[in-house]
């Protein structure tokens, strides 16, 4: 890998998304906190660097600083937002504070020439999206204005000439979706200011993991967890292309799946690609320890504790292993940055990330470096089905945190039919790979309702189908009225035992995206 | 009354009352009677122009065909049959038109050409009738009336005070189930503006303490009816000499309890059910009012549209739409949602234009986030339906943009919630309330 663009992360929500749109124009990325060191910066080999936004405003007690040693490593830099108001201040230009925040779109004039707008009809305004509250009220010496809006003097500058060194700003946000242009001026960033040579693809992703893992792995065994989703599935045949039988997989029927989605999974890695897999069948272990539990909290550790449990036993089984494969992602890696200092944790994760101490072995993580839309394409890559390349997220605890209260069979019975319903509805309408995640909760109530002549008392069934980027935050997804008309009536028609269905029309936060 | 009748004989259609009410819209003052009316009890029906018998498809009950009395059909008033074969008539109708207005055109030629009716019902008549009706019933009497709120408690309120004045007693029980505001419109109207007399009794820690921990929903129902019964009958105590006992009862309680094969689905909430020693006699001067006359006669005797057209609101009030058993946090909740869904829906031009929409907070907890810190609250549901008749509903398809709107000021405005739901299912298999 020879190109490659740092992002000195500010604590913006929307960092993430410039490491993405970079990764796709075929240049591999990496997000460091704002506190990493110029010299640390160096010894990683930037071909460019970016300074992201940030809530806080400059100069304020406790805000994020610059360290000069960035502007000396003879790589262009690009500052967006809170990124352009640290390098206006580091170089001299001025700042006003702002009580006010603006929100939203913007049309941006694109009035002084700038590389950046390369191929743009700078003749007409172009749509970008504000989220600041300072300004620079004037350019640092020896640059020039290049951008302004109605409301901003100063919406971009640009080194005033050749000689300069090369430090970009822009006070919107390139990165995010509803800049129209936004993805034109990263490119033009990166390929005609930081010459770069795009060399990042999932194909030399994957031979170059193969030849890592090999050489890594030797003649030794790894074992890795499958869960039916995508992450594991895609580190499973990863490895399988890399050291064959070396590889064992252990899957565990805990009970909680989906109607169906396990029984695919084994079916397409054992007897398609034949890899040595496990199948356990331990829903009774489960299911009689959840007997009564209640507490979301105490369901999660349950199913954690006892997979780990069944987990470490068919790994012993297998004999002496010297490494465990994880789907491990990106985003989970990324130290996230808060100027309140680190995230309180919302739950109990549910992985295997207790497992290693316990029984002295490796990790291989071999997904670490990508973001989950870059994982789905190494799993076309790898030639995996759309079935499986296009799983919805699925918990670990599975169908045990979307029973609400206590677990039984009867109840993981209910909402399966109607969750299989929701999949097929979402599927066959084209919705399923629009949205971030779609399912059906069952909630702990019967209500009234009425058959024939009598009276009944039965379930209320949740939809979930949400919209999302990272997790992080969501929204609910706005499905046409006859989508929602059709799901909800053929849960009501064909689970028998339900009589109501409730859409969840909360975003995260408040809400989460699951609701245990 | 002064009015020119129709009558329609129930032969068991379920169409009677949109016939009646399509009779009243022409002008024409009409009622339901049964099949089975006498013929003095037929003479006897002031004005009477003329007789619709309503037959359809359940005429047979038992094996017997239901049938109107021989004379009805020699009788000296016109007779039209109508989806019923009986003998030679002049006037008949194979089948009730489904359009109202093209069963008007219908009925005009029988109404003012056979009959000759004449088309004097209106409100304001209706309302001076009663006046003289109440007066005369009453004399110097006094009038007891439980004053809940509702459109038909309020406007019987409204007319009883124009007909007697002092001599009415309202009592109003605040069971601490009321929407937000509501008590205090009561008293604003009928205390302040209208001068009535009127006991406000401020009973919700008595009901709550009651229902503390009673989660079955008939059990609650039960709990809030009979306590209820109790401090209105100890008001009606302090009362020394009342006679008469006033009740909002509208037309379709009439007629709806007079047929004979529907099943009650729910325990009804109403003043029936005072110890025996207290016979009071009934004033109902509303008792021939369609729901939707009742809020004409609200509006001509000056009550505040808010008031007339209130949602209908179950006795119980928000108690069964605090599921399971009642606390105060989750009450208050209901209540203040309840109150942001209400002002939403009067913003974006929907209060009068839904049938009836709702909040429920159901008893259990789901996970959220707040400031970067797990939470566990409570969710609110909401509610929004549309029906003819409430015996099926449908959900009101809502603009995405009203919810969302909605949604976003419940979270950040009603305590102790981390999310909202929407409730899309149809009456039946569903409720249109959740207990």
């Amino acid at each position: 890998m020879s190109s490659k663009v740092i992002i000195i992360d500010y604590g913006s929500q929307v960092t993430q998304l410039i490491a993405r749109r970079v990764r796709e124009s075929g240049v591999y990325s990496e997000i460091h906190p704002c506190t990493v060191t110029a010299e640390e910066v160096r010894a990683m080999r930037p071909s460019a660097l970016v300074l992201s936004g940030g809530p806080a405003s400059v100069g304020e007690p406790g805000a994020p600083t610059l360290d000069p040693g960035y502007l000396e490593l003879g790589v262009p830099v690009l500052g967006i937002c809170y990124g352009m108001q640290l390098l206006a201040e580091h170089l001299g230009g001025r700042l006003t504070r702002s009580q006010v925040r603006e929100y939203g779109p913007a049309d941006l004039v694109m009035s002084g020439e700038s590389p950046l707008w390369k191929g743009l009809d700078t003749t007409k305004s172009t749509r970008v999206w504000m989220s600041h509250g300072d300004t620079v009220q004037a350019p640092p010496p020896g640059f020039r204005v290049t951008a302004h809006t109605a409301t901003l003097a100063v919406a971009a500058f640009a080194p005033d000439s050749p000689s300069t060194r090369p430090v970009y700003a822009v006070q919107f946000h390139p990165e995010v979706h509803h800049s129209v242009d936004g993805d034109a001026m990263l490119r033009n960033f990166l390929f005609t200011v930081a010459k770069i040579t795009p060399d990042w693809s999932m194909t030399s992703f994957v031979e170059r993991v193969i030849s890592e893992v090999r050489a890594a792995v030797g003649d030794r065994q790894v074992v890795c967890a499958l869960s039916g989703g995508v992450d594991s599935t895609v580190v499973a045949v990863l490895l399988h292309k890399a050291i064959g039988k070396q590889l064992h997989c252990i899957f565990v029927d805990n009970g909680l799946l989906r109607s169906g989605e396990g029984e695919e999974v084994v079916t397409y890695l054992r007897d398609h690609l034949d890899l040595n897999l496990k199948f356990v069948q331990a829903q009774d272990r489960f299911l009689n320890l959840l007997k009564g539990v209640t507490d979301p909290e105490k369901k999660r550790k349950l199913i954690g504790h006892t997979f780990i449990d069944v987990f470490e036993e068919e790994a012993r089984a297998i004999g002496k292993v010297d490494f465990l494969a994880q789907g491990t992602l990106y985003p989970d890696v990324i130290e996230s940055v808060s100027p309140k200092g680190p995230s309180a944790v919302i739950k109990s994760h549910h992985n295997v990330g207790g497992l290693p101490k316990k029984m002295n072995m490796k990790l291989i993580e071999p997904l670490r470096e990508l973001f989950k839309d870059e994982v789905r394409r190494v799993g076309k890559e790898l030639g995996l089905p759309d079935s499986i390349i296009w799983r919805h997220p699925f918990p670990g605890p599975g169908l045990a945190i979307r029973v609400l209260g206590e677990v039984t069979r009867e109840r993981l019975d209910i909402l399966r039919k109607a969750d299989l319903i929701v999949q097929a509805e979402l599927k066959a309408s084209g919705w399923y790979r629009k949205v971030w995640q779609g399912f059906a909760v069952l909630l702990p109530l019967r209500t009234v309702g009425v058959m024939g002549d009598d009276r009944s008392y039965d379930n209320v069934v949740a939809l979930r189908v949400v919209d999302s980027v990272d997790a992080m935050t969501a929204d609910w997804t706005r499905l046409p009225c006859e989508i929602m008309a059709r799901i909800s009536g053929r849960i009501i028609n064909e689970v028998k035992g339900v009589n109501r269905v409730v859409y969840d029309i909360s975003p995260k936060p408040p809400s989460t995206i699951e609701w245990e | 009354m002064k009015q020119d009748m129709i009558a329609v004989l129930d032969l068991g259609s379920t169409e009677n009352s949109r016939l009646a009410r399509a009779i009243r819209a022409l002008g024409v003052y009409s009622e339901i009677h049964p099949h089975d009316i006498s013929a003095d009890a037929l003479a006897a029906l002031p004005n009477l122009k003329g007789v619709i018998i309503n037959g359809g498809p359940n005429n047979i009950v038992n094996g017997v065909p239901v049938e109107a009395g021989d004379f009805v059909y020699h009788g000296s008033v016109p007779v039209l049959v109508v989806n019923h074969h009986n003998g030679p008539l002049p006037c008949s109708i194979a089948t009730l038109p489904e359009d109202d207005e093209i069963l008007k055109t219908a009925l005009r030629p029988f109404l003012f050409g056979v009959c000759k009716a004449h088309p004097g019902w209106n409100m304001a008549d209706f309302i001076s009738d009663q006046m003289e009706r109440i007066r005369r019933q009453v004399g110097n009497g006094k009038v007891l009336l439980a004053l809940s709120g509702g459109v038909d408690s309020s406007v019987v309120a409204a007319l009883l005070i124009r007909a007697i004045g002092p001599q009415l007693y309202c009592v109003h029980v605040n069971h601490g189930l009321m929407r937000k505001g509501e008590s205090e419109q009561v008293v604003e109207v009928f205390q302040n503006q209208l001068k009535a007399n009127l006991a406000y009794i401020d009973a919700s820690e008595r009901f709550l303490g009651k229902l503390a921990g009673v989660a079955d929903p008939e059990q609650k129902r039960k709990t809030i009816g009979a306590e209820f019964i109790r401090v209105f009958e100890e008001e009606a105590r302090k009362l020394s000499g009342i006679d008469f006992l006033a009740q909002g009862t509208i037309y379709p309680d009439i007629v709806e309890s007079g047929t004979k094969t529907a099943k009650a689905v729910k325990a009804h909430h109403n003043v029936g059910g005072l110890p025996a020693d207290m016979h009071f006699e009934l004033v109902e001067p509303l008792k021939y009012l369609f729901k939707d006359e009742v809020r004409q006669c609200g509006l001509a005797l000056g009550l505040p549209a808010s008031m007339v057209y209130r949602q209908p609101f179950p006795g119980p009030g928000l108690g069964v739409r605090c599921l399971g058993a009642i606390t105060r946090e989750r009450l208050a909740a209901v209540r203040e949602a309840d109150a942001i869904l209400r002002e939403e829906f009067e913003k974006a031009g929907l209060s009068g234009k839904v049938w009836q929409y709702f909040t429920v907070v159901p008893d259990f907890k789901s996970v959220g986030v707040k400031n970067g810190a797990r939470t566990f609250e409570f969710p609110v549901i909401l509610r929004a339906i549309n029906t003819v008749d409430a015996m099926t509903a449908t959900v009101e398809p809502l603009s995405w943009t009203l919810l969302g709107r909605i949604t976003e000021r419940i979270l950040a405005e009603v305590p102790g919630v981390n999310r909202v739901l929407y409730d899309c299912s149809p009456k039946p298999p569903a409720t249109i309330e959740w207990e």
